[in-house]
């Protein structure tokens, strides 16, 4: 008898432990799955290629993001997000230009990046990716939507997707100064 | 046909023809002053100096976008309004956050904003602010600590540029008109009551002519074309800016018209408009400016200051009589003042998120 009880037991606490292993499993696939397609980069990933080329042919790649707190804007034309938001991207770059790096990626072609640039009077330098195709996968860009990303040693901070408002801009201008402290302490 | 209804008809056409018309000055209408005769000589002159100073950054937590427009209270402290933010933000009067008020949308005591580089606020006697809200047809009435007081709405088909509402001791609004003045007076609760001056005041236009096309775009009130501020005694000015023209009233009756025309002033403009009309394309209207600011002296409300926009910024002071009184002129300013008040000269550089205080060197 009592050695039924025990063989019970046993099989309870096994059955239980395979199916506890089972939902970790499945959590974690599903985890993997929704993370592999979500449009964004989440803070504290790591962005491993940057090849970038600007409009005089200057050519950039990761190691640019080193070294300062990195301001990153992703816009496409045409997309009324970035038009709206090229007033606060101008006025970040504007207050912090010494302080930071600031890339503006256009993923649109080529030319129209120089066009863009010309006409918006942008402040900060505008690039565009040596291979569009990889640049996107490897920042998980997914969406035809402006994206605002704050980067540093390494990993991201913060990332904005569409419009920014006013509370926008001010988080992200506290958030970058209270990085420079960091950098600087 | 019979002859009335030919009569009619011809009537009819008529007043068809007239009320397309209605309202649109063609090129004959206007009157160009090519070189006028100076009106004053600029002699006196007065130094403004720097006394405070804060740019972008408010503190730690605060930040300006784009601000756009500020009034100072009796006290010192300052209301600017941030375009950027849609914000109303109070400094006191050593230019310190206090607080921050107005939300986005279309709610009470919400206003859509607008990036418009141009007055809307106004403090009454009685301290409350003002702000003009035209994308919602509003004027939204705050307490000093920016409490939403109340909301008076502006009349349908209003909306213009973005305006800045005055208010007298008697609680009427005074705004940019919408039915074809200059100037529009409503009661408190936001009922049409009369308009000052008729669109013949754009009609002169002095060294600067508008190409005939765009002659329309110029002879509406607006921000750039209207000033206007209370006077005490039941007193009104309005500035035009086409012909450099002070009106004066008194109980709403004109009681003073002149010119404002300083020979320096006059002359250098003249070259601006030169320059311009080598360079400008046949599809652009832009009119150079000689004045993007006008107000009235707060503290003793018996003088108003004309801003130059050419070369660093420099105030005309004038008497209510017309007479130039003094140039007080910056160093290297170029940002925009909009309010004399508590002994000093408020003003903003919005592209520098700047807001800085002036005052006379004695």
């Amino acid at each position: 008898m009592k050695g039924k009880k025990n063989y019970i037991t046993i099989l309870s606490l096994l059955s239980a432990l395979i199916i506890a292993l089972f939902i970790i499993v499945m959590q974690a696939k599903e985890n993997r799955f929704l993370r592999a397609n979500l449009p964004y980069l989440l803070p504290k990933e790591k962005i491993t290629s940057f090849d970038l080329v600007g409009a005089d042919n200057e050519r950039i790649d990761v190691d640019a993001l080193k070294g300062k707190p990195s301001l990153i804007y992703i816009f496409q034309t045409p997309c009324s997000a970035c038009n709206d938001n090229v007033l606060f991207w101008k006025k970040i770059a504007g207050i912090l230009k010494d302080d930071i790096n600031v890339f503006g990626i256009v993923l649109s072609d080529y030319g129209e990046m120089v066009s863009f640039t010309e006409e918006a009077r942008l402040n900060f330098k505008v690039y565009y990716p040596v291979e569009p195709i990889k640049f996107k996968e490897n920042l998980k860009i997914r969406l035809n939507i402006a994206q605002t990303i704050v980067y540093f040693e390494d990993e991201v901070f913060r990332v904005n997707m569409g419009n920014l408002n006013g509370e926008d801009y001010t988080q992200i201008l506290k958030e970058i100064k209270a990085l420079l402290r960091r950098k600087d302490s | 046909m019979k002859t009335s209804n030919r009569i009619l008809f011809a009537l009819y056409i008529l007043i068809l023809m007239y009320c397309i018309t209605m309202g649109d000055l063609t090129a004959a209408d206007i009157k160009v002053i090519k070189n006028p005769k100076p009106t004053h000589v600029e002699k006196n002159y007065v130094d403004l100096i720097l006394v405070k100073e804060i740019k972008d950054e408010i503190d730690e937590e605060h930040f300006f976008a784009i601000p756009t427009y500020l009034v100072p209270d009796k006290d010192g402290n300052v209301y600017v309004y941030d375009a950027g933010l849609n914000k109303i933000i109070k400094l006191d009067k050593n230019l310190r956050f206090v607080t921050m008020f107005l939300d986005k949308g279309r709610g009470p005591g919400e206003t859509m904003g607008s990036f418009d580089r141009t007055p809307n606020m106004f403090i009454s006697k009685f301290d409350k602010l003002y702000l003009g809200c035209p994308g919602n047809k509003k004027i939204i009435v705050f307490s000093e600590e920016g409490k939403v007081e109340k909301e008076i709405p502006t009349p349908q088909g209003f909306f213009k540029k973005f305006y800045r509402p005055v208010v007298d001791e008697g609680g009427k609004i005074y705004l940019h008109s919408g039915y074809g003045g200059v100037v529009d007076i409503f009661d408190p609760a936001g009922k049409y009551l009369r308009t000052l001056l008729t669109q013949d005041a754009f009609k002169t236009f002095v060294v600067f002519e508008p190409q005939k096309k765009f002659i329309h775009n110029h002879t509406m009130s607006g921000t750039l074309t209207t000033f206007y501020d209370i006077l005490p005694d039941d007193g009104f000015i309005i500035y035009i800016t086409h012909s450099s023209t002070v009106y004066l009233f008194k109980n709403n009756k004109l009681v003073k018209k002149f010119n404002v025309w300083p020979e320096k002033l006059f002359h250098a403009y003249k070259d601006i408009v030169n320059k311009y009309k080598a360079s400008v394309k046949e599809d652009e209207d832009i009119k150079p400016l000689y004045c993007m600011s006008f107000f009235v002296d707060k503290d003793d409300e018996k003088h108003f200051y004309m801003e130059s926009m050419i070369g660093y910024r420099s105030l005309y002071k004038f008497n209510l009589k017309g007479e130039l009184i003094s140039v007080l002129r910056t160093k290297n300013e170029k940002g925009n003042f909009y309010a004399k008040r508590n002994g000093y000269f408020y003003g903003i550089r919005w592209n520098e998120g700047r807001i800085f205080i002036y005052k006379e060197d004695k």
